[in-house]
């Protein structure tokens, strides 16, 4: 039992190894703070330990569970958490014309940024993104028009 | 993975848009440094405390010592009171701005006359941890303006993997944490018997909230049925009606856009299943505490709507903000008092009704839903079907 343990753990730090950088990218592009990216990524590994040996596809799994948790995290911590995260934030050295986009982006309503970022980060196509979010096609599509259509007035303007 | 018909119609109808967002992504995604905090993961999974989130001067006092201040304190608060209650009457006079217990039960509400419903969204809520519930919520707190003290207090199942969190103190024989997440906000955490019992507070001690769960933890203990009348909560406070999650279920919240005849001012008003929404008042502005319901001002972010909660016995209700940033309308303390009295419980059929004239998007899960705790609304899951 402590061998399974012990080899469990193992098996979660090497992955955890292999995919932190990923997850907590994706979760920055998400969230917009690098500080919470890092929290959603470690708490992410935490709730597939207790599960591991069951998971097909731990990779998977944790890019849901991150999705999941950026998406679900202002509604747990509550909204002074929200305040915080609202307060102007120190972004990647880009430049300008990136820059711009990227404080634009991260003015947007969340679920545009979210699809946005999973749609033009990770690639997926909007089934998936539908799949992941729990939202009907339709829906996702019609945010992924306003987000993009917001995003041009606001670089544009 | 391939793109599909919808994205290539993205990239057509805008495409230096889409280019430039390709290119930030990728850019600040690169940028993105990611500290090996492997130690910490490790350190938690082992049970041990990661450190940092105790605020530092925090001490807890010795109960003799914190009696005799009470003592003294009591003398002072004496000659406060009447001043105090003079001064909050005008804040706490009254019930709660929303009926929640109407007996329809569905869990739709309609805005009042006046306003016409223009579109409605769901978004889903973490659902915890399997075999946490059943589960019950209080919210205590002292009514009154000028962000009053509140608690929030769960009891729970037991988690798999001990809380780690902040450090490790007594709690009436018991190993306990203490924490301090954010703000002023502390939470004293402590399990028994399989259950774990949370207390945040807001300006509320940390005896005060060793205190609650201690007392709730006795009587799991003991197999009595949990009762908060019998919890010694600080002075002044007013629990409100226990809410019992039976299951471990995947819940969603409804954000219905409303628009104002006439003006066309927007307000977006959230319906969650009971619970959820409690949280958000350890921040509140005021809270009135009545028959059960607390309700409580939320002061915006700068540049953003106020936001009145009602933290109801069958649903609770957020009334300005919208869960997805979309813009709303700047309103009043008085104007969003008036405009969450308005809202009304209705039926399955009326609901649809209303539904069926929204000019904007309406939620395809929605319009399914019978009520707002149904499939495919609320699920329970499936390791907890046994």
């Amino acid at each position: 039992m402590v061998a399974d343990e012990d080899e469990r753990r193992e098996r979660l730090i090497a992955l955890y190894r292999d995919e932190r950088v990923g997850l907590v990218r994706l979760a920055h592009l998400m969230t917009g703070s690098p500080a919470l990216a890092e929290d959603i990524v470690q708490e992410a590994f935490l709730r597939l330990h207790p599960v591991l040996d069951t998971v097909e596809k731990p990779g998977a799994y944790l890019r849901t569970t991150v999705v999941n948790l950026c998406r679900s995290h202002h509604r747990r911590e509550g909204v002074a958490r929200r305040w915080l995260e609202r307060q102007p934030a120190p972004g990647a050295d880009l430049p300008p014309e990136l820059d711009e986009t990227w404080r634009a982006l991260r003015a947007l309503p969340e679920a545009q940024r979210h699809a946005l970022v999973l749609r033009f980060y990770l690639d997926l196509r909007i089934a998936d993104i539908a799949a992941l979010l729990g939202k009907p096609t339709g829906t996702v599509k019609s945010t992924l028009h306003r987000g993009l259509a917001a995003l041009t007035r606001e670089v544009t303007s | 993975m391939s793109r599909d018909a919808g994205s290539d119609t993205l990239d057509r109808d805008f495409p230096d848009a889409a280019a430039r967002l390709r290119a930030t992504l990728a850019a600040v995604a690169s940028a993105t440094t990611a500290p090996d905090r492997s130690d910490e993961l490790e350190a938690a999974l082992s049970g041990e405390t990661p450190g940092g989130l105790v605020r530092p001067g925090s001490r807890r006092r010795a109960p003799g010592r914190r009696r005799l201040l009470a003592v003294a304190a009591a003398v002072v608060v004496v000659a406060l009171v009447a001043a105090v209650l003079v001064a909050q009457s005008r804040e706490d006079a009254g019930p709660p701005a929303v009926s929640t217990e109407a007996d329809i039960g569905t869990g739709w509400y309609l805005p009042p006359a006046g306003w016409r419903v223009t579109s409605v969204d769901t978004d889903f809520l973490d659902v915890g941890e399997a075999g946490a519930c059943p589960c019950t919520t209080w919210l205590a707190a002292r009514p009154g303006s000028d962000r009053p003290p509140t608690l929030v207090v769960s009891e729970a199942g037991e988690p798999a993997e001990p809380d780690t969190t902040g450090r490790a103190i007594d709690v009436g024989g018991r190993e306990g944490r203490f924490a301090t997440p954010f703000f002023r906000n502390r939470v004293v955490t402590a399990a028994a018997a399989g259950r774990q019992v949370s207390v945040s507070g807001r300006k509320v001690g940390q005896d005060d909230l060793v205190a609650v769960a201690d007392a709730l933890l006795d009587q799991r203990e003991a197999g009595r049925d949990l009762d908060m009348a019998q919890v010694p909560l600080p002075d002044g406070f007013v629990a409100t009606a226990p809410v019992v999650t039976p299951a471990w279920l995947s819940e969603h919240l409804v954000a219905v856009t409303a628009t104002e005849n006439g003006t066309g001012r927007r307000l977006v008003y959230q319906v969650v299943p009971a619970g959820w929404l409690r949280g958000d008042l350890l921040v509140a502005r005021s809270i009135r505490v009545g028959d059960g319901v607390a309700t409580g001002l939320v002061d915006g972010a700068a540049g953003s709507p106020q936001t009145l909660y009602t933290a109801g016995r069958r649903v609770d209700i957020a009334v300005g903000d919208s869960p997805f940033g979309e813009p709303t309308s700047t309103f009043s303390d008085a104007e969003l008092r008036r405009f969450a009295a308005g809202l009304h419980e209705v039926t399955t059929d009326d609901w649809r009704a209303a539904l069926a004239g929204a000019p904007g998007g309406v939620d395809r899960d929605v319009r399914r839903a019978a009520t707002l705790t149904s499939p495919p609304l609320v699920v329970r899951h499936p390791v907890d079907r046994r």
